[in-house]
């Protein structure tokens, strides 16, 4: 009873959109991109078998416009809309649309996606199921002294969370009674801002808290199955730094438990297709339920990468109304897998987005090593988007080696033309608390001073090749590399030493 | 003979080349003499042999700002007529008024003051918003805003001037 999947229309941009257009190749899907008027020589728009332009580079007018989405999908005979994550990925009414279109959703069902998007539903459920929950306070129609009420109650530390939403958006720490307010207020407009659903939530804040979450993946013919958690505690202002699989934290039997959970959870809102459940937990191993992201998550290639399934593709399978072709006795959990999201940042300037070119973004290679990337060079980091550059993702048996492996990958990885969070995450790879797999999601916050290193003093190997570019690039020196030897030396000791005329000054 | 200036840090380097007739080179930087062999790979990258150590190095340019990476390490200079860097949040000048300068290019989603308020310590004035990161732009100290120069919606670069504040009299 699954149908065929022809043609994808992928409602996304960046390196997840290259990943999406992967899959769909290896399955015979024909991949259909859409791009703002920025991204118009974008690395998925160059990969994908079609592509359309969808209007303007601020995403209200283009990533984010369903309804010129779904009018593309028709009119070039798509079957299918992957959305990929943020963006439309967990809009219920955009995938009613889709639905109602006509088109095969690549996610959870609407429903679903409501039911755990709507965070104060999400806990209320889990509670009927009987997985455990942070302590807190949600009313739809709670006063902002309800709040303050039932913020006495919980205790400080406490947070204010969005009800319409996660990835660390509209989120407040209150450590004071007397903040409480202004955070509400902050809260609900970052909240409108992100998702158009200014309602928040209390939650008690859990001090060293560990972020750990795992994977699912539901078919349609009741076959709920968890690929394994991962760890993402490595976070800056509760934005995933690095994560990793498995988690340094969890025994045996907390792995168990976790897992277990994490099904219960997905099956009491009957979910189909993939998506991960996220827990809090304590350092001595207690977790409780954070919220369900209903969709393909940043970090899922370290699952990719230890359990060897490809999410990507069984997405599709799922959609289609296919069987999954794996039992939970199929799935295991081998070897170590990092990533590190390498982003546009300065983390000498707050960690503020630094736009600008791209003029040279040469990924590291090797064994072990997978980039997940939407940029190449010549591309701009612009203000409209989300500013990561890269997933780099290694894979080692052990967790040690694979912290090895990463701090290469990112010694080896040349990006020129922007300032970049490669040192930043370098320093936490090489700290003690990372290796020991201590860090808590407080960790980087509190310990930022450390993990900024001074830039070391310039090199002459540095400084000399700078000096001969400036040389090339003032012409002289192109005249010799035309004559210099096959490989292009102009500097070459075996050519011969009159190519050598550098210009004067 | 070549002579470049760069700058780093705050500091200066200069480098001297030098083309030896056996087709080596030879940098004379920081009052030291090195002596080189240099190519140029068909990738781009600059690979430079000093003392039997071979080092891979890329650069970029941009205006005029300099790339590198060399080592492991990236590293970003100035050639010497770049303009005076607009990076600083704010600035004051001898006649007591405070230069405020979008730390992050972005948009503008508010504006929360006017020419001639006075304003508090703390403040905001407005709000940037780039990469759905809101960043409030506060008065660096009591006074009075002698001029706003940007209006909701509006695109900014980093360092742009978004207003100016006089320090309160008491």
């Amino acid at each position: 009873m699954a149908n065929r999947l022809n043609k994808c229309l992928i409602a996304n941009r960046g390196e997840i959109a290259v990943r999406i257009i992967r899959a769909c190749r290896e399955l015979g899907i024909m991949s259909v991109a859409v791009y703002s008027e920025a991204d118009a020589n974008a690395r998925h728009v160059q990969l994908a078998d079609e592509a359309y332009l969808i209007g303007a580079a601020s995403p209200a007018e283009s990533y984010l416009n369903g309804q010129k989405l779904i009018e593309t999908a028709l009119n070039v005979g798509c079957d299918c809309v992957h959305p990929g994550y943020g963006f439309l990925s967990e809009r219920e009414s955009f995938a009613q649309t889709v639905i109602d279109a006509g088109l095969i959703w690549v996610g959870p069902a609407p429903t679903t996606i409501r039911k755990m998007g709507v965070k104060t539903e999400a806990r209320a459920l889990m509670e009927k199921a009987g997985v455990p929950l942070v302590p807190g306070y949600q009313s739809d129609t709670a006063s902002d002294a309800d709040f303050i009420a039932a913020a006495e109650q919980i205790g400080l530390p406490l947070m204010v969370k969005a009800a319409g939403g996660g990835g660390g958006k509209g989120i407040r720490i209150v450590n004071e009674a007397s903040e409480l307010a202004d955070a509400l207020v902050s809260a609900r407009r970052e909240a409108q801002n992100a998702f158009g659903d200014g309602r928040v939530f209390l939650e008690k804040y859990i001090e060293n808290a560990r972020h750990i979450e795992v994977q699912i993946l539901a078919d349609s013919h009741g076959n709920t199955l968890h690929l394994y958690e991962r760890e993402c505690s490595a976070q800056r202002r509760h934005q995933k730094v690095i994560e990793e699989t498995p988690s340094p934290l969890l025994n045996v039997a907390t792995r168990y438990a976790i897992c277990q959970a994490a099904v219960a959870a997905a099956k009491a809102v009957d979910y189909v297709n993939a998506g991960t459940v996220e827990f809090i937990a304590t350092p001595g191993g207690e977790f409780y339920f954070l919220e369900m992201n209903t969709r393909l998550q940043v970090e899922h290639p370290v699952t990719e990468l230890v359990t060897g399934v490809d999410l990507v593709k069984l997405q599709f399978l799922v959609a289609a109304g296919g069987e999954l072709p794996l039992m939970q006795s199929d799935i295991r959990q081998t070897g170590h897998a990092i990533e590190c999201r390498l982003y546009a940042e300065d983390p000498h300037n707050g960690f503020l987005p630094a736009i600008g070119p791209v003029l040279e973004f040469i990924p590291p290679e090797g064994p072990g090593i997978r980039v997940d990337s939407g940029l190449q060079s010549g591309d701009h980091v612009t203000i409209y988007y989300d500013p990561m550059i890269a997933k780099i993702i290694v894979y080692d048996r052990r967790r040690d080696g694979a912290i090895t492996r990463m701090i290469g990958a990112l010694r080896e990885t040349v990006l020129l033309g922007t300032t970049t969070n490669r040192d930043f995450l370098l320093a936490l790879l090489e700290s003690a608390v990372f290796q020991n797999g201590e860090i808590h999601t407080g960790t980087i916050d509190a310990h930022l001073d450390g993990l900024l290193p001074d830039a070391p003093p310039i090199s002459d190997a540095a400084l000399i090749a700078l000096a001969l570019a400036e040389n090339l690039n003032q012409g002289i020196l192109s005249t010799a590399r035309t004559q210099g030897t096959p490989e292009g030396d102009v500097y070459s000791p075996w050519s011969r030493g009159d190519h050598f005329r550098l210009k004067r000054q | 003979m070549a002579t470049y200036t760069f700058q780093h840090n705050g500091q200066t380097h200069q480098i001297t080349l030098e083309p030896q007739s056996d087709g080596t080179l030879r940098a004379i930087m920081d009052g030291r003499s090195i002596a080189l062999r240099a190519s140029r790979s068909s990738n781009g990258a600059w690979l430079i042999d000093i003392n039997g150590t071979r080092h891979t190095v890329y650069t970029a340019a941009q205006g005029n700002e300099r790339y590198v990476h060399a080592d492991g390490q990236s590293f970003t200079l100035t050639v010497p007529d770049a303009r005076e860097s607009a990076r600083r949040r704010s600035t004051h000048s001898a006649d007591g008024t405070a230069a405020l300068n979008a730390q992050m290019p972005g948009k503008v989603t508010t504006v929360l003051a006017a020419a001639g308020d006075h304003v508090e310590r703390g403040q905001t004035l407005m709000i940037l918003e780039a990469m759905k990161m809101e960043i409030r732009v506060n008065a660096p100290e009591a006074g009075i805003v002698m001029r706003l120069l940007v209006e909701t919606g509006q695109i900014v670069e980093r360092g742009q001037l978004l207003a100016e504040i006089s320090a309160k009299e008491n």
